[in-house]
């Protein structure tokens, strides 16, 4: 059971320097403000950095996030893609997907509105959402824009606000390549630091296993991450920084993430407390108070709750694509 | 037996620095996206430009690149995140000392088909199934259906039209 986090203050103050920013450009292109607030604070993992670890470099383990420059990316957007393939093919693996045609077009179309608002609205492929058939509290975002949620985390959410809100939270981690950022297999991060592969050149067999080796570690390390052991607090308090943006970006209320951490963690205190076994978020995440405390002291601060839509259109359609759930 | 792939996966690409200037050539770093008439999704589109693309910087705003696409001489607007500035770097080849000069659209290109051979060869030691990832991918929306969205909501369209 993890307690609510306490500030770490640098990164507070980053927090409090990002929200301010948006509020006073009053700009539609979050991204670009973002982006440029970042570049010039300390390379927080803007528009195309690996993301922050703060948390795991303060227990000593290192981080591809930590070894490479914050403002570079070692990977291409195609190969992105191509490990959250098969990530995606991993996940894919130990999940069944609930095969509801109306369900998933309706989330891939909220999905896809959102990520238009996102830091990274252009990925090599796009953002893609499948639902999972399972009554687990759960959702994983690929590096390739990959992002499954479960039957059990579309029945916490109320409104489309809300489940704007999960989605929202999952675009962030992509958008910021938290997935990538994250990975500590010491033979990935040796091979970028060696510039194992920056040439082009004639692949032997061998040559050709390593590489594959390299690929396969990456693949499985971003799914022991997504899976087992959960990204940094702080890497969570950046995804649920990104998810307040985005939704104030089109219009939704803020807020909503609030909402659906609180029944969260009404639907996991037995799991935190410890007379149940965690599963899903409750393994992976912090505890969903400590999240909403965060967000309360920093990116919430100067956002008004409320949003503006036609909440009459959203229910509509969200009960008749979601009715089944 | 050797096989014959050209190696470019995991170079460093570099931050994509605001510092511009006009002429200064990019490529289409994803694998499509549209040129538009102006800096905003709900922008009428040009053009489709694929991976690869080259194109040259003529400005920016918010987000948004306006571009000179080589190959039809179109001048149009992409989104910065979907191009990556072109530029030259110089490679040291494996075992050797000397170095030469690729553009990182030269090293993207040639890394596009070993990429998807990687996954083959790691799709055959696994015996992993990407058919669902396949139909996975095909939930792609049309970008008509997402304004439409968007719209029927009244949800924020500013940055649909132009960025401010």
């Amino acid at each position: 059971m993890r307690p609510p986090r306490p500030f770490q203050s640098t990164r507070a103050l980053l927090f409090v320097l990002v929200a301010s920013a948006l509020v006073t450009t009053g700009c539609a292109q979050l991204g670009s403000a973002l982006g440029e607030l970042a570049d010039a604070a300390t390379g927080l993992g803007g528009r195309s950095g690996l993301g922050d670890s703060a948390g795991l470099a303060v227990q000593g383990l290192k981080t591809l996030g930590d070894v490479v420059d914050a403002s570079t990316s070692p990977f291409t957007p195609e190969q992105e893609y191509y490990i959250g393939r098969s990530v995606a093919a991993t996940i894919l693996r130990d999940y069944p997907v609930y095969d509801d045609p109306e369900a998933t077009a309706y989330v891939n179309r909220l999905g896809q509105s959102l990520a238009l608002v996102s830091q990274r609205p252009r990925l090599y492929h796009g953002y893609t959402f499948l639902i999972l058939d399972t009554d687990e509290i759960n959702a994983f975002a690929s590096p390739g824009g990959h992002i499954f949620v479960s039957r059990g985390m579309i029945a916490l959410t109320r409104s489309e606000d809300e489940l704007a809100a999960v989605l929202a939270h999952e675009i962030g981690h992509v958008a910021m390549r938290h997935g990538l950022g994250s990975i500590r297999t010491a033979r990935v991060i040796g091979a970028v630091q060696d510039g194992m592969f920056d040439a082009l050149e004639t692949v032997s067999d061998q040559q050709l296993q390593e590489v594959t080796a390299v690929f396969g570690d990456t693949t499985a390390d971003v799914v022991d991450t997504l899976a087992t052991r959960g990204y940094s607090g702080a890497t969570e308090r950046q995804a649920d920084a990104a998810a307040v943006d985005i939704l104030a970006g089109l219009g939704y209320d803020p807020y909503a993430l609030v909402r659906v951490l609180e029944r969260m963690d009404e639907a996991q205190r037995a799991e935190y407390e410890g007379d149940r076994e965690r599963r899903g978020f409750s393994r992976t995440h912090p505890r969903p108070q400590s999240r909403i405390f965060d967000l309360e002291q920093t990116n919430l601060r100067n956002r008004e709750p409320g949003g503006r839509l036609d909440a009459d259109v959203t229910r509509q359609r969200y009960e008749r694509a979601l009715g089944g759930i | 037996m050797r096989r014959t792939l050209f190696v470019g996966a995991l170079t460093f690409v570099a931050l994509f620095v605001v510092a511009l200037e006009a002429g200064d050539l990019l490529f289409v770093q994803v694998r499509d996206t549209e040129l538009r008439s102006g800096p905003g999704f709900l922008s009428p589109i040009q053009e489709r430009l694929g991976f690869g693309a080259e194109v040259a910087f003529v400005g920016e705003r918010a987000g948004w690149m306006e571009v000179t696409v080589t190959e039809s001489g179109a001048t149009g607007w992409v989104h910065a995140t979907a191009v990556e500035e072109n530029r030259s770097t110089q490679l040291a080849l494996r075992g050797e000392q000397t170095t030469r000069t690729v553009t990182s659209r030269e090293v993207a290109l040639a890394g596009r088909g070993f990429s998807e051979n990687l996954e083959d060869e790691y799709r055959g030691q696994h015996q992993l199934d990407f058919d669902p990832v396949d139909e996975l991918e095909r939930e792609q929306v049309d970008p008509e259906s997402i304004v439409t969205f968007i719209r029927d909501a009244g949800l924020r369209e500013d940055f649909l039209t132009e960025a401010e």
